[in-house]
């Protein structure tokens, strides 16, 4: 087979191609301006109606005291030291329990009925108990059990709280995604001879994870910032810290530390995120719009 | 002669309609049979119950003497041993050409990877395809995929091999390549059912041609038989049908 050479045009612009590529530059400036007048109109409205307000003196003293952000920055930088281990072994373990979960649910071998009732029951449970409650539930309630080999410190149980609350939710994640692989892919790993196991794990999980990515990613977007919750058990983090810091000089900036070194993390994740549901986008539906 | 395969009183309903009622079809080694019909006649249940990738009602499927439609019998080893080329192709996207191929091979037979590559080379070499091994099938043609489903199925060394309507999914122009692939392995003594559209094709590679209508076997017979002096009215009027068509 040869190939046919690709259509190829001369450099030199015709009246038409120029008078074209001006109208879509006079175009596309003018967007790029209205954006730009339009940003800044409201933002600086906003930032008016704020800084003119009666209460802005005091509000900008107990909010925004840069001595106070500086005086209080190492204290919970430290503490979002541990925010950011803690997130990342729940991360760890979320993804591969909801996995678990979600391959269990999606199976339809009899053998595995009993497991499938309990995998959705858990599902159902979980989803419908604020993760506040369930914090405070296993938080304080199992280490006042004071059973043996049961570790007692209210991190592991701050760390299991947010492993079984966001697997329920990861779960369904898995699920959406292995739900949205076609039948025939199955029909083609079967006809082959691959068990329905192997079908799953070679043929179908893959690309079903490969599809959720980035609500996966959303997810953890969210668990990073739940991460905060853990603050309600005494736990050291970041949140914590600056509540203690507010208690000792009723100046609230110290929050604001915190909230920015939060949007540090979330943020670019975010927007990482938001990319990669755009490439796939374009992937699938070749397209950019 | 035993029949390789040995197709007797199939029965299989969707709810309550009747797909296929009472079929039966003897295919021994080597042979070619051809299945044609109108949409709807059954033709594609037909493959999809021989593979096992639907459960019959009722009758028995027997290959090499075994009845592979028994609910008792291990369908995974059955399907092992008879490959199947679906209308859409269905590879797998998220493995290239050479994974697709020796997916089953590896995972299946227990065949190492490497030995499995071996073989899939010299299958893409025999197919023309040995400059694809490392693409993904989204960027192949749709003849190139269909030749890579072929090509995934016999990797398996099936002694059965099905053909879903193979063509009817690609561009008039691509179809050439996959009827040439047929043909070859027609000539190389595989034993096939090609479901088809191409009446041409079913009358060229065909040692036998099967008219199926509303799920029952209408007229069974030689290519000449069947395709050019059929003697039902049904299949008449399928090929007066047909020959508008094309």
């Amino acid at each position: 087979m040869t190939e046919a050479e690709a259509p190829h045009r001369d450099p030199d612009l015709s009246p038409g191609r120029a008078r074209r590529l001006a109208y879509q530059n006079r175009q596309r400036r003018r967007s790029l301006l209205i954006g730009a007048v339009s940003t800044v109109l409201v933002f600086g409205v906003v930032i008016l109606v704020v800084v003119n307000s009666p209460g802005w003196p005091t509000v900008r003293e107990s909010f925004f005291s840069w001595e106070d952000f500086k005086a209080s920055f190492p204290e919970i930088l430290t503490g979002f030291a541990r925010n950011v281990r803690i997130f990342l072994i729940a991360e760890v373990f979320i993804l591969i329990v909801a996995l678990i979960l979600a391959v269990i649910r999606s199976s339809r071998a009899p053998v595995l009925t009993p497991l499938r009732l309990a995998a959705t029951a858990y599902v159902d449970i979980i989803r419908g108990i604020p993760t506040i409650i369930l914090l405070f539930l296993l938080g304080f309630g199992v280490p006042a059990l004071r059973l043996q080999g049961v570790p007692n410190s209210q991190e592991f149980w701050a760390i299991t709280t947010l492993v079984i609350s966001y697997s329920a939710y990861v779960a369904e994640v898995y699920r959406a995604g292995i739900d949205s692989v076609h039948e025939s892919q199955t029909s083609a790993a079967r006809s082959l001879g691959l068990s329905s196991a192997q079908s799953m794990r070679w043929v179908v999980l893959p690309q079903a994870v490969r599809r959720v990515i980035p609500p996966l990613l959303n997810d953890f977007v969210a668990l990073q910032k739940d991460s905060a919750l853990l603050a309600l058990l005494g736990v050291q983090e970041a949140f914590r810290r600056s509540q203690i810091y507010v208690a000792e000089t009723f100046n609230f900036t110290a929050y604001l530390a915190a909230a920015f070194l939060f949007m540090l993390v979330t943020i670019p994740l975010a927007r990482f995120t938001d990319y990669l549901i755009r490439r796939q986008r374009e992937r699938t539906t070749g397209t950019s719009v | 002669m035993s029949a390789l395969l040995d197709v007797r009183g199939v029965w299989k309903q969707f709810g309550d309609l009747v797909v296929l009622a009472d079929v039966s079809l003897a295919l021994s080694t080597h042979e070619v049979l051809a299945v044609v019909g109108p949409s709807g006649s059954g033709k594609s249940t037909l493959l999809r119950c021989i593979n096992l990738l639907e459960p019959v009602d009722d009758g028995e499927i027997l290959l090499d003497g075994v009845d592979i439609a028994d609910p008792e019998f291990d369908a995974d080893d059955a399907r092992r041993r008879i490959g199947i080329v679906f209308q859409s192709f269905n590879l797998f996207p998220h493995l290239s050409v050479l994974d697709n191929i020796t997916l089953a091979p590896n995972k299946v037979l227990k065949i190492s990877k490497e030995e499995a590559q071996i073989t899939a080379q010299h299958l893409l070499n025999r197919f023309d395809l040995a400059d694809k091994r490392d693409e993904y099938p989204d960027r192949l043609s749709g003849g190139q995929q269909q030749r890579v489903a072929i090509i995934r199925a016999l990797a398996m060394n099936p002694s059965l091999m099905l053909f879903d309507e193979p063509t009817s999914a690609l561009d008039p122009e691509l179809v050439g390549e996959v009827l040439g692939a047929i043909k070859t392995l027609a000539a190389e003594g595989m034993t096939m059912i090609v479901v088809s559209h191409e009446l041409a094709f079913a009358r060229d590679v065909a040692d036998r041609v099967l008219f199926m209508d509303e799920g029952r076997v209408v007229e069974e017979g030689s290519p000449d038989q069947v395709l050019v002096n059929p003697t039902t009215d049904r299949a008449r009027r399928f090929l007066r049908l047909m020959a508008e068509v094309t």
